[in-house]
């Protein structure tokens, strides 16, 4: 049995005033093994972002069944034992750790209340030690300890964020675009972090991300959402070197480098865009 | 040439600080001419955009020269800065959305300046925002100006705000990180309209962003900007290539590459 198992994920969201309805996720189906990272791609309005807030409970289903680690991911937590299994079991890394960090509160501070609101600290002495340690592990130190978000640049905040995820040791960490926003870098050394923590502790990604070249990095696997639906998964290397459908085709063709040409990149999708339109084209 | 900055040099002053940003910078883009400006978060390409615009006041301390179709901005008084930017040269930042008023029509917004500052009628100004917002490839023209930023996307945004940029005809673009936020197709039809207006208004665009691959695939220059200095100027058709400093070096390394062909 995978560790994760989504079964016929299904979302729409109803559009007020517009006469339609949206499907962001259309009977998805796909699986992430133990210690494995998976990558997830697709354009702005693929439905990667629904997928990812569904694993981590911020959004519902319509239907479907997920399960992690023997937990039933869309059945609503009515407890706070039920919350707090959840949070132990998957925990999500956002685009913005402006957004996701409480900017009151210091680095140290946040992460020693982690610990010790779900037992994995016994005493405040515990839990300094527990929150220092996460911290070494994104590479920072008892400066960062004290600081608060705004003190710290764009990378150590996502580290930061990274730290608080791992904090309760889950099993599945989701990743919406987590190194979208920083510069080439920085980009790369939060990558070569991501994989060195997997490799230690076994941990496995969801990594969403518009970025082709990025999943590479870090993912064995990946899965290619076109409007809701996987189009295409299998290994990495296997999808960027022969793509089947047309959409990973497009995709990658569409990723600037030598020789790129825009025109054709907009003529290219112009023709995809009309075979998708046509029924039983594909 | 459109854009000259000589020896450019920026520190930002507060009561008990100097922070020195830009530390002499030299560089220039003629018409037609796509320039990359390349460089870590914090290097200080915003900051020379901004500085080329004279958007800074006391809060910045700025020497050398930054000279616009060949008027002098550094310095320059109130009446001259309006001057530049209502006909010299334009800016198209990452956020769309922070560039429109999210509470007026999306042609109010557009033909406010075309009345106001360049004395059009209403009814001028409206014929020339539909053939621009038509040929920046946004369907249904008419309609979009009667809409919100809100109930457009990211892309059709960005669009509206290139559109309301080529407006006023200016000579030069400024694009800051302007396609970073959309995803590659995307990209490549905003970079499509880009050169293509180039072609047709002889243009000339400093192009500002931290994706190596798009400014090696598309500029005609490139400047590496590291900590307000340039370290490297690279030249079609080598470009990165060409790079010897290891910085630009390093850049490179840590930007991942698409590994699409099969390895032989």
């Amino acid at each position: 049995m995978s560790l994760l198992e989504v079964e016929n994920l299904h979302r729409v969201f109803s559009a007020r005033g517009r006469g339609g309805a949206v499907t962001a996720v259309d009977h998805v189906n796909f699986t992430i093994e133990a210690g494995e990272a998976v990558g997830l791609v697709g354009e702005s309005g693929s439905g990667k972002s629904t997928i990812a807030r569904i694993l981590a409970g911020l959004e519902r289903a319509d239907s479907g069944t997920i399960r992690l680690d023997g937990l039933d991911c869309l059945r609503v937590p009515r407890t706070s034992t039920n919350r707090m299994t959840r949070a132990q079991t998957v925990q999500m890394v956002f685009q913005d750790p402006n957004g996701s960090l409480d900017r009151r509160v210091p680095v140290g501070t946040m992460l020693q209340r982690t610990l010790l609101m779900h037992g994995r600290a016994l005493s405040k002495v515990q839990a300094r030690a527990g929150a220092m340690q996460l911290l070494e592990r994104v590479r920072l130190t008892e400066r960062e300890f004290r600081a608060k978000p705004h003190e710290l640049s764009g990378g150590q905040r996502q580290r930061v964020a990274i730290a608080r995820a791992l904090a309760v040791e889950p099993k599945l960490v989701v990743l919406d675009e987590a190194v979208s926003a920083l510069d080439v870098s920085v980009q790369a050394q939060v990558l070569e972090l991501l994989a060195e923590i997997q490799r230690d502790s076994g941990v496995s990604y969801l990594f969403v991300s518009h970025d082709l070249a990025v999943i590479q990095e870090l993912c064995t696997r990946v899965l290619v959402l076109f409007r809701g639906a996987i189009v295409e998964q299998g290994e990495t290397l296997q999808v960027l070197q022969a793509p089947q459908h047309p959409y990973s085709q497009l995709l990658i063709a569409s990723t600037p480098g030598e020789g790129w040409d825009p025109e054709r990149v907009v003529r290219d999708r112009m023709t995809f865009t009309q075979r998708m339109t046509l029924p039983g084209l594909l | 040439m459109l854009l000259r900055a000589t020896q450019l040099s920026l520190e930002f002053v507060s009561e008990n600080d100097r922070v020195s940003i830009l530390k002499g910078i030299d560089l220039c883009v003629a018409p037609g001419e796509l320039v990359g400006l390349v460089g870590e978060s914090g290097s200080g390409k915003s900051t020379t955009a901004r500085a080329a615009l004279g958007l800074y006041g006391d809060e910045a301390d700025i020497t050398g020269s930054v000279r616009i179709d060949d008027i002098e901005v550094v310095g320059a008084d109130a009446r001259t800065l309006r001057d530049i930017r209502a006909n010299h040269v334009a800016l198209v930042q990452q956020d769309p959305r922070g560039a429109l008023n999210p509470v007026r029509r999306i042609g109010d917004s557009l033909a406010e300046r075309l009345v106001k500052v360049h004395g059009l009628r209403r009814d001028e100004a409206d014929r020339r925002i539909v053939a621009l917002l038509t040929a920046v490839g946004l369907s249904n023209p008419e309609l979009r100006m009667r809409q919100y930023p809100h109930e457009l996307s990211g892309g059709m945004l960005q669009r509206v705000v290139i559109a309301a940029a080529l407006s006023t005809n200016p000579k030069l673009l400024l694009a800051d990180e302007a396609t970073s936020a959309l995803d590659v197709t995307t990209q490549a039809e905003i970079i499509a309209i880009f050169q293509r207006e180039m072609r047709d208004r002889n243009l000339g665009m400093l192009f500002i962003t931290h994706d190596l691959h798009l400014a090696g695939a598309i500029c005609d220059r490139i400047y590496v900007l590291r900590r307000g200095v340039v370290v490297e100027t690279l030249q079609r058709p080598g470009l990165f290539r060409e790079a010897r400093h290891e910085y630009t070096r390093a850049l490179i390394d840590a930007a991942p590459v698409l590994r699409k062909e099969v390895a032989r």
